[in-house]
Formats: structure tokens, C-alpha cells, sequence
């Protein structure tokens, strides 16, 4: 049989298909030009074969058992050997047609994921499964000239994925080596890891993680959080024993890093349609009331504006696009089971999914302007809390490490019966004691993901954040894990929360190490002098007018302008605009040394005098520890003169050399004074030539008064 | 709350969303096990003059670092505004070089520390600020309280009641002998309103039926003493200032309290219902009085020292 002439034959409406075109369908299933750079595997399962042949999928998988049997010489010692044989002349024209042995391969991956998880990988459980997928009979522990074949066939396949193509189709992810027990199966085992169905589910892996598109992550990272999520994920069996098997591990983190390096953002479940989620709204204005409100999928040009979803019951809804991330709320208000049991409406191409619970923890949406169900409550962030009245007095007991302010809102009739609402609520620590599963939303967590999370971030990149400022580390899932920063030992608290910025950290990279999984960070002492970039500077405008100013809001400072005449802008303790606008500047006061028991200031004109007792240091600063060292005056005329009464005699100072000028009218008090500061006994001090020339003319004018 | 840390990361990023200083806030907060909520820990920021909170747009920038001498107070000046770790450095290494001036750091229980200067001569803190490329004042204390506007609310009409009705509602009970807010039914008189909203609290004001305007809530209290006809603040004569006194139900509006801090460089002080700011002149407390509408009490009249020149004239006259 020309394997090649069946391929190119265009398949048949009903009836079976021949080997060739189950051969040239298979590698276009899984063999696609989309995969090329990437890891690809022939991981046919049920499910695959059935969206392969259009069927379902035991129809299909027996069609293909067919095909394969075709081929096959039951009653021959090497019953595999007319596809052994097809190898020599495919390979000799130059292996650029498809792998007339392809089916077959399928089918050995097909049997690899049958085994039984009970009975373990062995290759008598394997040839079991085998046999039957065959049709031949359950006789001896192998298939006669499985092993010789088989490996050639395997190697075949490698040779056309990446030597012949070149990677175009998807590079091989065939284990060619595998360990000595499972030498023979272990190609087909390499291929039964992941199904197809396991690979869709992938999505929701990476979401879990929090990843998004273009994110990168190293394979020993990755395949640690997937051995932790494939656990309570609903993988096939294969792909929970791979992810648990050391020599699985190779070939799986190719496969993870490839998958989220082509990721589009998207979940998908097994019928390859998008899932996005269905979120629960919360009003809380009176009276208290719930909602749903539909997330839109991953932006794509097949995904329409406007969507129409069918639920369960029948019903259809129209979804309008409200913002990028959502569709308008839907008016539809979820009922104790839709909350207790989820609730899922589908189009076409995409599937709206509620997962039922019995808590859902709420946050606040601007965009919807209300609050909307998130998967786990924030960290030191207020959210609320919708849960199961039987679950009430454990919530109670869990919201009593919550910080302090949260309530319990008491509803009638507007919330579903059975349901208790809690509001304000912000949850830091968590409580020593175990928390339900049921409750689980309303402990905080950041996925499984090596998590750095608070801290003081610095707009210098995504991962720069202030010295002493650093961010707390979350820990991976549930199992207690030992963290180091720059290979130092940190103790993680009750929370699961290790707190960097207790370290003391010098400014530098730092990386932080969770058994194979790490995130780097950088911190820095300091950013400069710097200042907001005008686009991001805030004043607040005051508008002035003749006889007050008033609030007029605030704008984004333009700092190469001033304000605008009539406007004074204040940035903090800085008042900005035109002289006229802005208050005159006080005239400045003349400072005294603390010492003397008292001053007496005289100016030129005489009357002009004052005099200043000494206070002690105020209350305030006394109580604030500032040492007041010199005491202030601002007189209404300018000093020339300045007497100090120390204990032993006055001293006199000049400050102006201003000639003494008429006296003043009026207040013969203030004119003797004036008189008196002169006649104290004291003089400026010797070499100050300027101060006793004025000296002099200041004593004449004292004499004529 | 960490406040150093706090004013330091302001300082450092220059700018930002409300959500990020709110993350802040708490993250710091948290750790000292302070239930101070991160709404007042960021107003208090903003009264202290570090940094300028736009609640519309939910955006916050860091204030200009400025130098600026207090009234009556001794050749004190204060650094305020934004204060990078490098600018603080640059500030002590700077000091350190100059006779005429002195560094002194105050630790404040509610607020980040205080940066005194002190000087003979304010041309030498000019000059520092010169040197340093940031601003200097002569007395921001005096400017600030003589540019105090007015109160004025933009209020509208309203026929259903303000938009965010059915929202569990207080109203300020001005007239009570202590005032406060108290839980209430329905927004109809005119009042002033404060309704939480998930957990935000929009403040609304009535000065007429059907006509409402959201206000700050500093200012919404003013504006309802000011309708009831009720004065609160007094202000408590020392021999050299005083001390301006506010009760706690009615803190002072962002700009007023920027205008009272100013005169001491302190954080005011909490206890017994009051909140008390220190080295207040007469002559700035009646500013910030009088844009608030509030005729100011003086505790002790005779006490009261006159303002700053009278006072000395008035000593003068009784001694020369």
C-alpha cells in the first residue's frame, strides 16, 4: 500500500478511513504549522480522536483501530510489520509526506493513556491496553516485534518533526531514551502525559499563577506550581502521574514554558471553547442586592461585540460590551443554588463560568460601580463577604484575626435565604487554627506563584522598590516552604507572609528563592532630588478677587508657566503667582541672642524705643527639644540702637548707621525713654569708629531733649 | 505608621495613584499594629505640606521642598515639602559646613519628623535654599493665612436627593452640644451629609432644600457651623504667640491647617477632644478663623499678647 497516494485522497463522508488519511489527519491535528518552534506531542486521547474524525469519540477511536488492523498481519510472528516495513521506502523519497505509520503511534500513545493509575507504568499493564485497542488477542506478555518496531517508528517520527521539517510542524517531545523498565513504552508514555484536553486546561494554569501573556517564567518554576495545581485540578491521570514522575519532568517543563509562550490569556475547557468568568455583584446600597456581570474574553477578532449566551434553563441573554474588561451587568439576580452549585451560560465559542461556593468574597469595581466576586480576599484591602449561613459562627471565629471594623449586615428578604453579608472587612494575619475549605476565599493568596506583594514600589520599573521599603514574599500554596533573600534564611509568619523590608537589605538586586522557584527585585536608597514631572504635579488653584479668594479646585501645574493673573496656585507650602496676586512679604523681624535680661531698641528718630524683657524659651519647643537660642522683635521703626542688659553692665550695638532725625510728636513717656536708653553708661565698643562717631550725635540729640 | 518611610516613599515617587499611597499607607500602617486608617494618614501628609491629594482624580504628587521661617520662633526655620533621602543628606552635609546654622531633627509620635534650622540671620537659610535649588519663604506662615479663601461650596440642584442615595447616611448634628454625625434616614433638610459608600465616605451639603454639593468634609463641617450660627475654634494666649485650638469633630480644611502647622513646624497635638496647634500669632488664627466663618474665642483676653510691633510699643509705653 502507497501510504503517501491514501493521504493525498480526500477522505470519505462515512465509511472508515484508511491509514493514509487517519496518517495525514493526525499530524494536521497534532502536527499543526501554528506549533512551529514549539514542543509537540501526539497525545491522542478519546476526546482528540473524536474531534479528529468528526464522531464520537468511540466511533472514532475505532475507526482508527480499524485503519491500524488493516495494516496489521494477526497471525504473522511480527504482526507490525508491514508498518516496519514502510519505513525504508518513505525515508529513501525523502520523508516529505506524512508518516504512513502516524496511526499507529496514535494508538500505542492511545493505550499509554488507558493504563490503569491502580496498576502503575508497566509494561505488562501497558500491553494490555495495547492488545485491546488492537484487536489482538490477550496472549503473552508483549506484542511480538513491539520493541524493534516500535523504536524505529518513534524514531522516524522525530526524524520527520525535527530533522525534515525543521521544526515547522512543532519540534519532537518524544522521550527517545527512556529508562531501562520502561524502554519499550516509554516513547508513547512521553506522548500520554498531557492530553489534548490537559494542554486546554493549561490556560487555567497560567491564569491560577496570575501570569498574563508574554509573561516569562523558568521551567523548574513553572513545573513546581504545576505539581502543586494538577493535585486538585481535573487532569487526566496520566497528567497527574507525569507531574509527580522525576523522569517526566525534562519534557514537561518544555512543554509548560512552550504552551505559556504561545498563550493568548485564555481558559479553556474541554470543549475548546474560551471560558471566561461569571462574576457575582454586590450593591450595597439599601436594600442590599446581588447580580451577576460577565467578563469580556481575551480580546480577538472572532469574538464579536455582542454576544448572545444561552443558560441552562434555555434562556438567552444579550451581552454588550460595558468596558474592555466587561460586559453590561446581566439582570439576572443568582439564587441560593446558582451560588451554592455555580452557574454557566455558553455561546459558541465561549463559556461564562460561576463556580458555585459557599463564600464569595466581594471588592470594589469602578468600573461596574459596585462590588464583584474575586477569587480570594485581598491583602489589607477591604472586601465583603457573602457566605453560607451554616458556615456563619466559623466566619465569625476566621474575621476575628481580620483588622478591626469589619460588620455583620443584617438583610431581609433582598439576599438569597441561608446567606449571611459581612462588609468592611480586611484581612492581614491569618488565624493560627485551620480554616474550612469552605472559607478559603476569604483567606488571602496570591496564587501559588513565588509572590512579592506590598512593599513601597518605586516608579523605576515593575520590580524596584524603596530600601527599608521592600515587599513581603507570599508562599506557594499550602505546604510550608523555607524562603531565602540573597541566600539568607527568612522566617515567613502565621500568614505565610516573609517580610523582606525587616531583613535589611542593602540597596541592589536581591533575589528570593522558593525551592526551584525565584523572583528578582530591585531596591534603591534613593531616586534624587526629585520632582514630579509636570504633567503629575498638583496645585491647588485659588482664584482671587478684589476682596477674598476662593477655592477653585485643583489642575495640573505647568511648572514653565506661572498662574494666570487673578490665580495663585499652592503646591504643599508653596504659593505661586503674580506680585500683585500674592500677599506682601512681612516685614523680617529682628533676631535677639538669649543672655541679656532684657533690650531696649532705639531708632533714629527720638521716641522711637521699645523694650523687650527676655522670655524663657516657649513650652513648645522646650517640649520638642529645639535650644532657643535667640528671641524676636519687629518693631515699627528701624532699629539704629540696640541695648542689652546683661548681669554686669548694658552693652550697647549699632545695627543702622542712620544720623539721629526730629523727635517725634507727641508721648513725652516715649521721648524720655528714648532719652533714658542714652544715659545708661554704656558705650559701642572701642574700634567701631563709625558707631562712635554716631554715638556722639545720638548723645547731643538725647542732651537737647 | 512608619512616617519617615512613608514621607520618604511620597518623596521618592514623586507622584502617584490614590490606590498606591492607600497600599501604602496600610502596608506601613499594618506593621505596627496602629488601626489608623490610610485615608487620614495620607490627609495628614497633605496638612503637614508634603504632598497635594486630588480626590477627583484619585491622584496625589509630592509638594515642593521648601525652607521657610516660623513666626516668633526664635530664628527657626523648618524644612517642609517633599524630603528625597537625597535631598536630606544634601541638607545635613550642607549644615554641617555653615557656622550660622544649625540642623535639629524633632521625632513626632503622629507625623514624620521635623527638620529645625536655626539661624541669626534668615539670609543664611535663603541662601541654604539657593544652594539646594528649592524654595525659600521668609514666612509661609503669614502668606498662607492671608490667601485662606473663603468658603464657598458649588451646590446644585437636586430634586430626588444627591445621586448617591439609599447609601447608609449621617447627618452633623451642629447644634447638639457635642456635635457629631448621627445615623439618619433620608437626605431632605438642608445639612450636611456623610453617606459611606462601599468604603468611601462622600460628605454632601445642603444649604436649601433640593440643592446639594459634595463637599471636602473639613470644610462641609465649616460650612454647616456656619449655617447654625456656631463658632468653635479658640485660641489660648502665651506670653510670646498662642496656641489656636480645634475641636476634634471639626478638623481644620487642608489649606487652614497647612497655615497653623506652619507656625511651629509640629504636628498639632491630639487629646481630650481637641486638636491643638502651637506658636499660632493672634493675627494668623483670626485668618484662618475668618475664612471659615467662625468668630475665634480667646480663652484668656487678658493674657493675650497684642500683635507682634503693638506688643512692643505697648511694653515700651510701660516701661520707658
Amino acid at each position: 500500500v502507497n501510504a503517501a497516494t491514501e493521504a493525498a485522497d480526500p477522505a470519505p463522508g462515512g465509511g472508515h478511513w484508511t491509514c493514509g488519511q487517519w496518517a495525514a489527519a493526525l499530524a494536521d491535528y497534532f502536527f499543526p504549522a501554528e506549533l512551529a518552534g514549539q514542543p509537540a506531542l501526539l497525545c491522542l486521547d478519546d476526546e482528540a480522536a473524536a474531534a479528529i474524525r468528526g464522531t464520537d469519540p468511540a466511533a472514532a477511536v475505532a475507526d482508527l483501530a480499524s485503519a491500524v488492523r488493516s495494516w496489521l498481519s494477526p497471525d504473522d510472528t511480527d504482526p507490525l510489520s508491514r508498518f516496519y516495513r514502510s519505513l525504508a521506502p518513505w525515508r529513501t523519497s525523502g520523508a516529505a509526506l506524512v508518516p504512513p505509520f502516524l496511526p499507529l503511534l496514535a494508538l500505542s500513545v492511545l493505550a499509554a493513556s488507558r493504563m490503569a493509575t491502580s496498576e502503575g507504568i508497566a509494561p505488562h499493564n501497558y500491553y494490555r491496553r495495547l492488545r485491546e485497542v488492537l484487536g489482538l488477542p490477550q496472549t503473552g506478555a508483549r506484542v511480538p516485534g513491539y520493541d524493534e518496531t516500535m523504536s524505529y517508528l518513534w524514531a522516524g517520527l522525530v526524524y520527520w518533526l525535527d530533522t525534515v521539517n525543521g521544526g515547522r510542524r512543532g519540534l519532537s517531545a518524544i522521550d527517545t531514551d527512556p529508562p531501562p523498565h520502561i524502554r519499550h513504552i516509554g516513547a508513547a508514555l512521553s506522548q500520554a502525559e498531557l492530553r489534548q484536553s490537559d494542554r486546554q486546561k493549561l490556560g487555567g494554569f497560567f491564569r491560577y499563577l496570575r501570569l498574563a501573556p508574554g509573561d516569562s517564567v523558568e521551567g523548574d518554576e513553572l513545573l513546581n506550581y504545576f505539581r502543586a495545581w494538577a493535585a486538585t485540578a481535573h487532569l487526566s491521570a496520566g497528567a497527574r502521574r507525569a507531574a509527580q514522575d522525576p523522569e517526566a519532568a525534562i519534557r514537561l517543563k518544555r512543554i509548560l514554558t512552550a504552551d505559556l509562550a504561545t498563550w493568548d490569556g485564555r481558559e479553556r475547557d474541554r470543549s475548546g471553547r474560551t471560558v471566561v468568568g461569571l462574576a457575582v455583584t454586590l450593591s450595597l446600597r439599601h436594600p442590599p442586592s446581588l447580580g451577576l456581570a460577565a467578563e469580556r474574553p481575551p480580546s480577538s477578532a472572532s469574538t464579536p461585540e455582542v454576544l448572545r449566551a444561552r443558560l441552562p434553563t434555555g434562556q438567552e441573554v444579550e451581552l454588550r460590551p460595558l468596558t474592555d474588561r466587561w460586559f453590561e451587568p446581566l439582570d439576572i439576580s443568582p439564587g441560593d443554588a446558582g451560588l451554592r452549585l455555580g452557574l454557566q451560560m455558553n455561546t459558541e465559542r465561549v463559556a461564562f463560568v460561576l463556580g458555585g461556593a459557599s463564600c464569595f468574597v466581594f471588592t470594589e469595581d469602578e468600573e461596574l460601580d459596585c462590588l464583584v466576586s474575586v477569587r480570594s480576599a485581598p491583602v489589607l484591602r477591604p472586601c465583603a463577604a457573602l457566605v453560607e449561613a451554616a458556615y456563619r459562627s466559623e466566619t465569625l471565629r476566621l474575621l476575628a484575626s481580620a483588622e478591626p471594623g469589619w460588620r455583620e449586615i443584617a438583610v431581609r428578604g433582598a439576599l438569597p435565604a441561608g446567606w449571611a453579608l459581612f462588609a468592611g472587612i480586611e484581612m492581614g494575619a491569618l488565624p493560627a487554627a485551620p480554616v474550612p475549605p469552605a472559607l478559603a476565599a476569604l483567606v488571602p493568596s496570591a496564587g501559588t506563584r513565588v509572590s512579592l506583594e506590598n512593599g513601597l514600589r518605586l516608579p523605576r520599573g515593575t520590580d524596584a522598590y524603596l530600601t527599608g521599603g521592600e515587599p513581603d514574599v507570599w508562599m506557594p500554596g499550602e505546604e510550608p516552604h523555607a524562603v531565602e533573600v540573597d541566600g539568607i534564611a527568612v522566617l515567613p509568619d502565621t500568614a505565610g507572609r516573609a517580610r523582606l523590608s525587616l531583613v535589611g537589605l542593602a540597596e541592589g538586586a536581591h533575589t528570593v528563592r522558593i525551592g526551584p522557584a525565584s523572583r528578582t527585585f530591585r531596591s534603591l536608597r534613593s531616586t534624587g532630588l526629585t520632582r514630579p514631572s509636570p504633567e503629575h504635579r498638583l496645585a491647588m488653584r485659588l482664584t482671587m478677587d478684589r476682596a477674598r479668594s476662593a477655592v477653585g479646585g485643583y489642575v495640573s501645574a505647568e511648572p514653565r508657566s506661572l498662574p494666570p493673573r487673578g490665580e495663585v496656585w499652592v503646591e504643599g507650602l508653596v504659593a505661586s503667582g503674580a506680585p500683585e496676586d500674592l500677599p506682601s512679604p512681612p516685614r523680617t523681624p529682628l533676631r535677639l541672642r538669649i543672655g541679656p535680661s532684657e533690650y531696649i531698641l532705639a531708632g533714629a528718630h527720638p521716641g522711637e524705643v521699645v523694650r523687650i524683657p527676655t522670655l524663657p524659651a516657649p513650652e513648645w519647643a522646650r517640649r520638642a527639644g529645639l535650644i532657643w537660642n535667640f528671641d524676636e522683635a519687629a518693631p515699627a521703626f528701624e532699629p539704629v540702637w540696640i541695648f542689652a542688659r546683661w548681669p554686669d553692665r548694658w552693652r550697647v550695638k549699632l545695627t543702622a548707621g542712620v544720623h539721629p532725625a526730629a523727635p517725634m510728636t507727641g508721648g513725652s513717656e516715649l521721648l524720655a525713654a528714648w532719652r533714658g536708653a542714652f544715659t545708661l553708661g554704656c558705650f559701642p565698643d572701642d574700634g567701631d569708629a563709625a558707631a562712635a562717631e554716631l554715638w556722639d550725635l545720638y548723645l547731643d540729640a538725647a542732651d537737647v531733649l | 505608621v512608619n512616617w519617615n518611610l512613608l514621607l520618604e516613599w511620597t518623596s521618592e515617587c514623586g507622584a502617584g495613584t490614590w490606590a498606591d499611597l492607600r497600599d501604602a499607607c496600610t502596608w506601613l500602617g499594618s506593621r505596627g499594629g496602629d488601626d489608623r486608617s490610610a485615608w487620614s494618614a495620607a490627609h495628614r501628609l497633605a496638612c503637614l505640606g508634603h504632598l497635594e491629594l486630588d480626590w477627583d482624580s484619585q491622584h496625589w504628587s509630592a509638594a515642593p521642598p521648601i525652607l521657610t521661617m516660623l513666626p516668633r520662633g526664635g530664628g527657626f526655620a523648618i524644612s517642609a515639602g517633599a524630603r528625597t533621602r537625597t535631598l536630606r543628606a544634601v541638607l545635613q552635609e550642607t549644615v554641617s559646613g555653615r557656622d550660622g546654622l544649625w540642623l535639629t531633627t524633632v521625632q513626632q509620635p503622629d507625623a514624620p519628623e521635623a527638620l529645625f534650622l536655626q539661624c541669626a540671620d534668615e539670609g543664611e537659610v535663603a541662601q541654604l535654599a539657593t544652594d539646594l535649588g528649592i524654595v525659600f519663604d521668609p514666612l509661609a506662615a503669614d502668606r498662607l493665612s492671608r490667601l485662606l479663601p473663603d468658603l464657598a461650596p458649588v451646590v446644585r440642584s437636586y430634586p430626588d436627593g444627591p445621586p448617591n442615595r439609599g447609601f447608609e447616611t449621617k447627618r452633623f448634628d451642629a447644634t447638639a452640644e457635642h456635635p457629631g454625625w448621627v445615623p439618619i434616614a433620608g437626605i431632605a433638610a438642608p445639612g450636611l451629609y456623610r453617606v459611606e459608600v462601599y468604603w468611601r465616605v462622600e460628605t454632601w451639603w445642603s444649604p436649601i432644600p433640593g440643592r446639594y454639593g459634595p463637599v471636602p468634609r473639613a470644610e462641609g463641617v465649616y460650612l454647616e457651623l456656619r449655617r447654625c450660627e456656631r463658632s468653635v475654634l479658640r485660641w489660648e494666649p502665651d506670653a510670646r504667640s498662642g496656641t489656636l485650638i480645634v475641636p476634634w469633630f471639626a478638623p481644620l480644611p487642608v489649606l487652614h491647617a497647612r497655615a497653623a502647622f506652619l507656625c511651629s513646624g509640629l504636628a498639632p497635638s491630639s487629646g481630650a477632644g481637641e486638636v491643638r496647634y502651637v506658636n499660632v500669632p493672634q493675627g494668623v488664627a483670626r485668618q484662618i478663623a475668618g475664612s471659615l466663618g467662625q468668630a475665634i474665642r480667646v480663652s484668656d483676653p487678658h493674657q493675650a499678647p497684642p500683635e507682634r510691633a503693638g506688643r512692643l510699643q505697648h511694653i515700651s509705653r510701660g516701661h520707658a
